[in-house]
């Protein structure tokens, strides 16, 4: 060993500075196969009542996860009543079950330490229970009682409430979630992602609310199972039916949302004193199931999403120095999307950088992107794609969300092919997307609506941060 | 692709991520983990696991802000970020012109600092405007970000890196088949960096800085904690940098740390995923083993002396209250710092820990609660701490009241042997589930190996656990977490003060 050592480090030694000496790698040049894997494919399944349950059996370790997936959220809160969906969350998961009070469910759970978390987001919920093989059947029931019986403990409703309150007092504390929170409200006017909580509308949740909501999910929703981990799947699937099969099937309720009418262009001040501001520009774009998603991703990739080698964070980072975050987003959604690009910079530097951030985007718009950044990010994602599954319960999850959202099953297999096969005429086309001419502008911190009108630009509008 | 600190309480975080349990377990790290040393004194850490056809690679250095020479706070952060900037070869078009070019850079932009340090505002303004003609003229030479690059189109993963008090690491996952492209950059990056765009990136951690404590009341309350807890040991300050040396560092002075701090013997490098040890450690043998040994000589660095009595800090600022409150303690291998381990997770561990059930479920206090065992850092002793959210119209006086009778309880009522169970239960669990991810064991195995000076301590760990008793618990209760010993920090609402400047307001 010792004789190797050393001749390697003579090697080092000699082609310090040199790259291209033959014994070392050419990190330029070198070429490697992309990675094959075929991942863990979940076995498909159905319960009585025809809910789909998905299954990939993985005996690494003595683990085992079950979800829950159903359709419903937010966006579907009543008139007057935004923020139900949260509270809903809340109490569900701390407000006890038929058979054990609160403070005994979280006992029952954590004797065995089993990890049982509920969410509810926009448009879909999950239940996720994590417990140690040999304690499943114990998991299985608690989940069993949480879903079918919880109490929602009156007083366990009303904290719950005051909870989100409290968090709601507190958006205005982080600049990233109020410019966020202004730019949903301005960008959807006259849509149910535009309706956010207020102190007094979680105020107005009713224990009845969110019972009725509990019922609904199951009753009206649709909603799914998936497993990962050490079982096997007959008998899990076994455990499963008597457990769930009596459940209602698949309804119609909470559908995917028909997408916002466009909004016209305009600019949301919320003045702060802050030693930095936040910018966010965004506008609507294409859905999920849109066949130019794969190449906005791709352009997304280029304009900021990816670090380093996007245009946004070269520039407005790496190369003038005036942001730690700056980046754009494209979110694809069933029915439609949402993209746009942010940053956060020091006060002196606001007019700065959204002239740079327009300039960059314009740029994409009027000139697309280089074939050389098409291909960096088609490589890109093509190569990272092996983590996408690496966790065996990401495939789980993937089935499950699609098999909610009603989006077609195979748009995981056809995501690769469809990435390699964007050329530069689709990239360019797709690049329109960021034409800054539509969409809302929002800015949080220390600036002035002078500072931000623009001769024929949008309207200002300055709005409280409280 | 973010390069960030570390989140706060990241020792917490780690201890419950990786408690051990049983050495008899058959999923122990035992027996798993390869280890390989190199003649220059770098340590090799290596476990595969089944799976995707990806490795998650860390390479620690047991250097963090806690070895910065006073003044010069935040070099070893920014040297971090620097490292992401190339090398001779990396990241430059031609090496032979952009050598002169980063000379003349570096000398005007030092007579810059030095005019603006000087209150010569005219100069400044001056020698800026030819910094910036320079760094013009530089961007030609430069390949942008040439090593993110290349990650990139093979497919990185988390291509990253963070500071600490205590250490600094590097980190990215790649598909497998590329391992010998991360030894080649890595050891060159390591080995030959270039701190080329210095002072452009210099101002991107100014806006970090903004970014994580100038509009964080968070982070504006954790650094006044520290600041306040500490009197004299170098953790009192924070990662980033004090303002005013951050504006100062020089290129020459980050050089210097890099040549002191940055050697193999005091390098831990890990691999976890699809990965053949022998391999591996033949790969590392090629490519590391001409690492030079670093200047050595550590830095003296001062002992913190014993609190006489409680301190508080008040921070004004424009939002909602929050509360810490802060106890000094021996650090691990220190039996102490276990029983704070068992300390912190029957605080706060769970729905049915007694400060979640007390303060938020019970008496409804706090919308939440938290605790943190070894904050900042590890290397040092160091603090155990409860981070609390109070709920409007809830004074933070009766949280913190509240705190101290919980607190004082666990002396009086020492935990039940179902108490102890349930906690060390979890604690198992947590440990299986942290097997679960390759970046998270490599995260793991590389903090312990730089920390404790073996891995072993996150196997050890278990037994020593299993062992504490409940006397042992009320008694590091009554030894440490008394008022003597306490730190108390309160964001105050200030609505409309001016706090646009660092540091809150009026």
């Amino acid at each position: 060993m010792s004789r190797l050592v050393r001749w390697g480090a003579l090697l080092v030694v000699l082609c310090a500075g040199c790259a291209a000496a033959p014994a070392t790698l050419d990190p330029r040049r070198a070429h490697f196969e992309p990675p094959t894997f075929v991942p863990p494919a979940p076995v498909e399944e159905h319960l009585s009542q025809g809910a789909p349950v998905y299954l990939i059996e993985d005996h690494d370790l003595p683990l085992v996860r079950v979800y829950l997936r159903f359709r419903g959220g937010s966006v579907h809160d009543p008139e007057g009543l935004a923020g139900l969906a949260e509270v809903t969350e809340r109490a569900w998961r701390t407000g006890g079950t038929s058979t054990l009070a609160p403070e005994r469910f979280d006992e029952a759970l954590e004797a065995r330490a089993i990890d049982l978390s509920i969410s509810l987001g926009r448009s879909s919920g999950q239940i996720t229970l994590s417990a140690l093989r040999g304690d499943l059947d114990r998991a299985l029931d608690l989940l069993q009682e949480v879903v079918q019986q919880p109490t929602f403990h009156d007083e366990r409703v009303a904290w719950a409430r005051t909870q989100i309150q409290e968090g709601l007092r507190r958006e205005a504390d982080d600049p990233q979630s109020l410019a966020f929170r202004e730019f949903r409200r301005a960008l959807y006017p006259h849509h149910p992602r535009g309706v956010l909580a207020t102190v007094d509308s979680v105020g107005a949740v009713t224990r009845e609310n969110v019972v009725d909501l509990h019922r609904r999910l199951l009753a009206e929703g649709a909603w799914g199972l998936g497993a990962v981990g050490d079982f096997t799947s007959a008998s899990l699937l076994a455990e499963l039916e008597r457990r769930f099969g009596g459940l209602p099937a698949a309804g119609r309720g909470f559908p995917a949302l028909a997408p916002p009418p466009e909004v016209a262009p305009k600019v949301v001040l919320v003045p702060k004193e802050l030693p930095q501001a936040t910018l966010v520009w965004g506008r609507l774009g294409p859905s999920r199931v849109d066949p130019e998603f794969y190449a906005l991703d791709l352009v997304d990739y280029v304009v900021g999403a990816s670090g380093f080698q996007s245009r946004l964070v070269r520039e407005v980072r790496s190369n003038r120095g005036l942001a730690y975050s700056v980046g754009s987003f494209y979110e694809a959604l069933p029915r439609f999307g949402v993209l746009g690009a942010t940053a956060q910079t020091r006060a002196e530097a606001v007019v700065e950088v959204r002239g740079a951030i327009a300039e960059i985007l314009g740029e994409v718009v009027s000139q697309g992107v280089t074939p050389a950044e098409l291909a960096l990010a088609q490589d890109a994602v093509i190569n990272r794609h092996v983590f996408r599954y690496q966790d065996p319960g990401s495939a789980v999850l993937e089935r499950l969300t699609l098999a909610m959202e009603g989006l077609p099953m195979d748009l995981p297999a056809r995501y690769l092919p469809a990435i390699a096969a964007v050329g530069p005429a689709a990239a360019r086309s797709a690049a329109r997307w960021f034409d800054q001419e539509a969409g809302i502008t929002v800015v949080v911190g220390p600036v002035s609506a002078a500072e931000l009108r623009q001769p024929s630009g949008p309207p200002v509008e300055v709005v409280e941060a409280r | 692709m973010i390069r960030r600190i570390a989140a706060t309480g990241m020792l917490w975080v780690l201890l419950w991520a990786s408690a051990a349990f049983g050495a008899a377990e058959s999923w122990s790290l035992e027996g798993r983990v390869r280890e390989h040393r190199l003649p220059n004194g770098l340590t090799v850490l290596a476990l595969r696991r089944p799976g995707a056809p990806t490795v998650s690679l860390q390479m620690t250095f047991g250097v963090g802000g806690v070895d910065e020479p006073s003044g010069r706070t935040g070099t070893a952060h920014l040297l971090e970020h620097m490292l992401f900037k190339g090398t001779r070869d990396l990241g430059t078009r031609d090496w032979a012109r952009e050598q002169p070019l980063l000379g003349e850079i570096e000398a005007v932009g030092e007579a810059r600092d030095s005019a603006r340090r000087e209150g010569r505002d005219e100069d400044a303004a001056a020698l800026t405007e030819q910094l910036a003609g320079l760094q013009k003229r530089h961007r030609e030479l430069v390949v942008k970000d040439e090593i993110d690059a290349i990650y990139e189109r093979n497919g990185a993963v988390g291509f990253n890196a963070f500071t600490t008090v205590d250490l600094t690491s590097y980190i990215v996952s790649l598909p497998s088949n590329r391992l010998e492209l991360w030894a080649r950059i890595e050891s060159e990056r390591m080995r030959d960096p270039v701190l080329r765009e210095f002072y452009v990136e210099r101002d991107v951690v100014a806006e970090e800085r903004r970014q994580r404590y100038g509009a964080d009341p968070g982070g504006l309350l954790y650094e006044a904690l520290l600041a306040a807890a500490y009197a004299a040991h170098p953790y009192r300050d924070p990662v980033i940098g004090w303002p005013s040396d951050l504006d100062s560092l020089s290129p020459e002075a980050t050089r210097k740390f890099y040549r002191r701090h940055y050697g193999p013997e005091n390098l831990v490098v890990v691999a976890v995923g699809d990965v053949e040890p022998d391999e591996f450690f033949a790969l590392m043998d090629r490519y590391f083993g001409g690492l030079p040994a670093a200047d050595g000589r550590t830095r003296r660095v001062t002992v913190e002396p014993a609190q006489r009595g409680p301190k508080r800090v008040e921070v004004y600022y424009d939002a909602q209250p929050r509360l810490i409150v802060a106890f000094h303690k021996p650090t691990l291998p220190d039996r102490t710092d276990y029983v704070f381990d068992v300390v912190d997770a029957l605080l706060t561990d769970g729905r049915a820990s007694r400060l979640v059930r007390e303060l938020v479920d019970r008496q409804r206090l706090a919308v939440s609660v938290g605790t943190a065992n070894g904050i900042p850092g590890a290397r040092y002793a160091n603090l155990f701490a409860v981070f609390c959210t109070p709920v409007a119209g809830v004074a933070t006086a009766a949280v913190e009241a509240a705190v101290t009778r919980e607190l004082q309880r666990l002396a009086d009522e020492p935990p039940s042997a179902a108490e102890l169970q349930r906690v060390l239960r979890r604690l198992q669990a947590a440990r299986i589930r942290s097997l679960d991810s390759s970046a998270g064991l490599a995260r793991n195995l590389a903090y312990f190996q730089a920390v404790a000076g073996d891995w072993r301590y996150l196997v050890e760990h278990a037994a020593v656990i299993a062992g504490v008793s409940s006397a042992e618990v009320a008694a590091a209760v009554r030894t440490y977490l008394v008022p003597e010993n306490r730190t108390t920090a309160v964001l105050v609402p200030t609505p409309a003060a001016g706090n646009g400047a660092e540091g809150g307001g009026s």
